[in-house]
């Protein structure tokens, strides 16, 4: 009797999951549901980040976003720190760094996923067969301070111009994986090359660490011109402070700031979960919201942003990942830095 | 004698374990891992480390920081602690809270509100660019001048502290004597007052000096922008160079040579101040006051500036900073709002979680630490046991050597699992950490408290029938409660805002408010920051007032 009902009330419940199931299917693939901790090591910055997880809390009930975020640098010391030592609490990471990544893919560390939402999105960012993702586009340009400089700037060239000798900023290709993809790429631009960076360098430019504190130190006035990532301008002119950013006529350099799932992940649905929120279009819309470029075709981007014929400078990956060492050796050489 | 030793064994084997886990095994990890390579003994850390011309110039800029800092703040101190207890200075009883006001900013928000007041577009510097049209700021607080400014302002409350308790218990009847003998005011001073606080500014310009030499927070948002290295911030940067081979046997090295540092300068202070604490017993009487004279009003002032310019405008202007709408444009009323504390409350989870944390860990922290201490106290205080300098050796050592060190033996000792238990990663470890460096100062009124109760009350107990354990409960323990109360707030109070040991040993999830603050400094995040900042002065203060009142002045300042 107790078995007959027990084997009723199973085959009832089986038949609700099924069509739960079906009803709930996404074109492509169903997705086992995800629930428990996600464990997210990034550099993205602390308070957008937490903002998303707090939407993509909101989204999917069950699953929570842990954060480690810290610098470039340090998240990857830490990685590494923890990969020597017999595994790490990672599910996903996501910084500037693309290097970091195809070092994780010759290691066979990442797994490949591709989730139903990117479909429209072009196949360039969705490196290594999915391993790693675009989710959102970041570009270094040149950023103003709009009360000390009153003649908008053109082009990358104007960092050289001797008007603004020593207050011209820029971050560290040391610590920053932003800097670091644009010195890379700017060597490699016709008319630029290690020429560009030693007229910089006449120009007493300022190496700061972080990209952050160059935003910063160009809304208070320390710097006049800047060679920055685009999003931190704009959210400093939107807070009110006197900043602009152009789109250089020699083209914008589009950084890269992968995501990516680790193998051995404890939480693998709930980290496929995540990267499809990433990609889905309240996660782009979110990403618009604070003031990035999204990569899902369809989505509005930010205000005039980027605009109609933006000039857009491919990071050669392949280059860079081959020549990192003798870049910073001659970055190093050149601002005599430690 | 059976229900003794058992008792013995329930009191003695947590504390035993927690010392062997918290202090004896990582000490030991961390020697074995400077003098080791690759598992085998070597000296290859040590000669890395010495033979690295940048570490002789990170030495050298730990000794010459530290230095002048003592020397600022030693001079600050004395003058002051001078001026409260033996002038007419006016308003002293304001002045002797007012002065302490520093002791209570833990040191690397100290660091971030002298940012926001002097920093390269600090306050002070805007004012001056607009007044002079300059494009040049007045001055620049990154690097050496800017750390020693703001190490000699957070310490010297110390230096005074421990000058104003001399000048109180010094017997008055020695100035008096020189005065009746007509020695003027300052000659009286000078000759016999300044030599009887002289043991008094030694100890508290060691203190000082160890207190700058361990400090992590300060050379760390004060010296990174400008490249500069002391120990303390070389061996965080080693720890997080994964980049460089060997890069913890490295750390660890380096760790030895700053508690060698440290060591060395305590083992010279007693050497020159062993024994050299007389006159020191409070005599009857007042002591003489020099008066100021014509000079009285304006030494009130001057102290009053002082705190003016050295407290309250630098808490101010993170105050301001923290309600501003929009870097970089002018101050005025349209330039202020909430938006910043909002973001944090409301936007940023991970703020709450972290609160939640140094809480927390600041409770758990004091309560292990008390109930320890009172093990320790008993059996320093009570036993004739055999290894009492031992133990007391292990409970002073991780809170004398820089909490630097300590964290990066956690790191050493746990960073693989120890007998299938994994802590790194998870609060523990920083429990751990802040159980073996807040011990002592849980231990120390506790042990002052047992040495207080007679033992005939005890021993009375005992006689009417009283177990040893009972002999504590019921007769000990409620003579010394407002002892373990103070201890308790002792070990928890600089655990809430504690950065040095938790920026090391943070996970996903686990981060305390004090690392919060400073990553978000670390990003650029500067109102963000300062926001944060204001909220932990806030908590710094506000605890500080509970224990006052809970302790009814006992603790706190």
């Amino acid at each position: 009797m107790g078995q007959t009902w027990g084997f009723r009330s199973f085959t009832g419940v089986l038949a609700t999951l099924v069509v739960v199931s079906l009803l709930s299917l996404s074109p492509g693939e169903a997705l086992a549901q995800a629930k428990g901790t996600v464990t997210l090591y990034t550099s993205e910055s602390l308070d957008k980040v937490n903002e998303m997880k707090l939407d993509f809390e909101k989204r999917n009930p069950g699953v929570s976003l842990n954060i480690y975020r810290s610098g470039t640098q340090v998240v990857i010391s830490k990685l590494q720190a923890e990969f020597q030592a017999g595994g790490t609490l990672a599910d996903m990471v996501w910084m500037a760094d693309i290097d970091y990544f195809e070092d994780l893919t010759k290691k066979d560390l990442l797994v490949p996923y591709i989730p139903p939402e990117a479909d429209k999105v072009p196949a360039k960012f969705k490196y290594e067969g999915g391993r790693y993702h675009e989710v959102r586009l970041i570009f270094n340009t040149v950023g103003y301070n709009t009360l000390r400089v009153k003649t908008r700037p053109t082009s990358w060239n104007d960092l050289t111009d001797p008007q603004w000798k020593g207050k011209i900023g820029v971050a560290s290709p040391f610590y920053s994986g932003a800097a670091f993809s644009t010195l890379g790429t700017q060597v490699n631009m016709p008319g630029f090359g290690w020429d560009f960076y030693r007229k910089l360098k006449q120009n007493g430019v300022i190496v700061e660490q972080s990209n952050g504190t160059v935003a910063k130190k160009l809304a208070t006035g320390e710097f006049h011109m800047v060679s920055v990532v685009d999003f931190m301008v704009r959210e400093a002119k939107a807070a009110g402070s006197p900043v602009e950013h152009i789109w250089p006529k020699e083209g914008a350099i589009l950084v890269p700031t992968p995501v990516g799932i680790l193998k051995g992940a404890k939480n693998p649905d709930g980290a496929r979960t995540f990267l499809r929120y990433l990609y889905s279009p309240e996660g782009q819309r979110l990403f618009v919201q604070q003031g990035y470029v999204p990569v899902l075709p369809g989505i509005e981007g930010p205000k005039g942003v980027p605009p109609e014929k933006l000039e857009v400078v491919q990071t050669d990956q392949a280059y860079i990942g081959k020549h990192r060492e003798e870049l910073k050796a001659k970055y190093r050489e050149l601002f005599e830095l430690k | 004698m059976r229900p003794i030793s058992l008792l013995r064994v329930l009191l003695g084997a947590p504390l035993g374990l927690v010392l062997l886990g918290a202090v004896v095994y990582p000490s030991l990890i961390l020697v074995w891992q400077a003098f080791s390579r690759d598992g085998r003994p070597s000296l290859a850390n040590l000669a890395g480390v010495l033979s690295d011309a940048d570490i002789w110039r990170v030495l050298w800029n730990s000794l010459h920081v530290s230095f002048w800092a003592t020397a600022l703040g030693v001079t600050i101190g004395t003058g002051l602690a001078f001026l409260v207890a033996r002038t007419d200075l006016p308003g002293q009883r304001f002045f002797q809270s007012a002065l302490m006001l520093p002791y209570l900013i833990p040191p690397f928000i100290g660091a971030l509100a002298w940012l926001a007041l002097a920093g390269p577009v600090g306050f002070i510097n805007q004012f001056w660019m607009a007044v002079t049209g300059l494009q040049e700021p007045l001055f620049r607080i990154y690097g050496a001048p800017g750390i020693i400014l703001v190490l000699a302002l957070s310490h010297y409350p110390l230096a005074y502290l421990t000058v104003l308790a001399s000048l109180e218990q010094m017997d008055p009847a020695l100035e008096e004597a020189a005065r009746t003998s007509g020695a003027s005011p300052s000659r009286t001073a000078w000759d016999v007052t300044l030599p009887l606080v002289a043991p008094a500014i030694g100890a508290g310009a060691v203190l000082v000096f160890l207190r700058n030499m361990e400090n992590f927070g300060i050379p760390a948002i004060l010296g990174f922008p400008a490249k500069f290295f002391v120990l303390t911030t070389k061996i965080y940067a080693t720890i997080l160079d994964f980049d460089r081979p060997h890069n913890l046997g490295l750390a660890a090295a380096l760790s030895l040579l700053l508690v060698a540092v440290a060591g060395g300068v305590m083992a010279l202070q007693q050497k020159i101040l062993g024994g050299r604490a007389y006159g020191l017993t409070r005599g009857a009487g007042e002591p003489p006051i020099f008066s100021l004279g014509r000079w009285r009003r304006r030494a009130g002032i001057a102290v009053a500036l002082f705190v003016l310019v050295t407290s309250v405008a630098p808490v101010l202007a993170i105050i301001i900073t923290a309600l501003t709408r929009a870097y970089g444009m002018p101050l005025g009323w349209d330039n202020l709002s909430l938006r910043n504390f909002i973001t944090l409350f409301f936007k940023v989870p991970a703020v709450w979680r972290a609160l939640m944390n140094s809480l927390l860990l600041a409770t758990s922290a004091a309560t292990v630490v008390v109930a320890l201490a009172i093990v320790i106290a008993y059996v320093q205080v009570r036993t004739r046991a055999r290894g009492k300098g031992v133990l007391e050796a292990l409970v002073v050592l991780p809170f004398a050597v820089p909490g630097t060190v300590v964290a990066l033996a956690m790191i050493l000792a746990f960073l693989r699992p120890v007998l299938g238990i994994s802590l790194y990663n998870t609060i523990w470890i920083i429990l751990v950490a802040y159980v073996a460096r807040f011990l002592a100062l849980a231990v120390k009124p506790v042990a002052a408290a047992f040495t207080q109760v007679h033992t005939s009350l005890e021993e009375a107990a005992r006689s009417s029938g009283a177990s040893l354990a009972r002999s504590l409960r019921d007769v000990t323990i409620p003579l010394i409660r407002s002892a373990l109360v103070s201890g308790w707030f002792l070990a928890a109070v600089p655990a809430i805002t504690e950065l040095t040991l938790s920026v090391l040993l943070w996970s996903a999830g686990n981060e305390t408010i004090g690392v919060m603050v400073f990553n978000m400094h670390e990003e650029g995040k500067v109102l963000l920051s300062a926001a944060l900042a204001v909220v932990v002065m806030a908590v710094a203060l506000t605890s500080n007032l509970l224990i006052r009142r809970l302790t009814s002045g006992l603790v706190g300042a």
